[in-house]
């Protein structure tokens, strides 16, 4: 038995996970609403790790680090987020790392995260860290993508495309819903294509 | 069908050729037509039409699978920026994801909120 590694992300309807600086779509590109956050807020709850790679911890810690992050009244599910137990997969990020309950280890996503799947006994949970879940995924070791589209299409100011790279997958749609009537989460099993 | 390199005569039945731009031959069959009109699949019309406004409801299926390394035609190649109000969704047999969106077209200045933004626009606004 492993753990469940879930790949969670979040994207415009064109596959964009974030914008450049002359947008001004804001957090969640302002399309936040009560069902998204109760939905983040309880997926946080759960008892799980969550695995990081090291562009996401740095802008997660630049923004809600409990130290130093440039936030200081964090909502409530930011504040969930960060006090989650973290593995942390970097060759280049130094610790110590401002995160409540970081380990920073160092060598290839692959070997850690296939390591971390044996011996885990909670789920994990990855957020962002495009490059590191895309080889992730090359590997067969993403057992969910959990896809949250929200209602924008950024041609103009998209950056960061989630899947840019990726290998060929078919999915199998686990789950469906939609949130504050206007944003869908998606959770499907990859397998690879081929 | 629109298109001003085909030749006549089209071997379609109840098919009107529209040589000038669709734009505009679209705005005169909104202004002037009471019958709804879909178009399918043609990414260059459809985001013409978009941009000038004239799409009432733009319907997606998502198919479940990831083409990362043989998907071609990009669907939102050269679109602008959009605001989305979802007004229908629906789930098929072997996870076709169907939602149907109002679309509303961005412009304007740019960049009243922040630069720099996260990976995953975690951030709060």
């Amino acid at each position: 038995m492993t753990a469940l590694y879930t790949f969670d992300v979040l994207s415009t309807l064109d596959g964009y996970a974030s914008y450049g600086p002359e947008g001004d779509w804001g957090g969640y590109w302002g399309k936040e609403g009560p069902e998204f956050l109760d939905r983040r807020l309880a997926l946080y709850r759960e008892p799980q790790r969550l695995i990081l790679g090291a562009n996401t911890m740095r802008m997660f810690m630049q923004s809600i680090g409990p130290r130093t992050g440039f936030l200081k009244d964090v909502d409530p599910v930011n504040d969930a987020l960060r006090n989650l137990p973290t593995t942390v997969v970097s060759t280049t990020l130094e610790g110590p790392l401002d995160w409540r309950d970081a380990t920073l280890v160092r060598g290839d996503a692959i070997d850690v995260v296939a390591r971390l799947k044996q011996a885990s006994t909670f789920p994990l949970r990855s957020h962002g860290s495009l490059s590191m879940n895309r080889a992730l995924m090359a590997a067969g070791l993403v057992d969910r993508v959990q896809l949250t589209v929200f209602p924008v299409i950024s041609g103009q100011t998209g950056t960061r495309p989630v899947f840019e790279g990726a290998a060929d997958f078919d999915l199998e749609l686990i789950e469906s819903r939609t949130l504050d009537g206007h944003t869908q989460e998606l959770i499907y099993r990859p397998t690879r294509h081929g | 069908m629109f298109s001003s390199t085909l030749g006549e005569p089209l071997a379609l039945p109840n098919t009107r050729h529209v040589r000038a731009g669709p734009v505009d031959a679209v705005r005169a069959m909104k202004r002037d037509g009471s019958t709804p009109m879909r178009t399918l699949g043609r990414l260059t019309l459809c985001r013409s039409l978009l941009e000038a406004g004239l799409v009432d409801r733009f319907r997606v299926v998502v198919f479940p699978v990831i083409t990362g390394r043989t998907g071609t035609d990009r669907i939102y190649d050269g679109y602008p920026d959009v605001a989305l109000e979802i007004v229908a969704s629906r789930t098929f047999d072997g996870g076709l994801q169907l939602p149907a969106y109002v679309p509303t077209v961005l412009s304007g200045p740019p960049g009243q909120r922040h630069a720099d933004q996260t990976e995953d626009a975690r951030r709060p606004s």
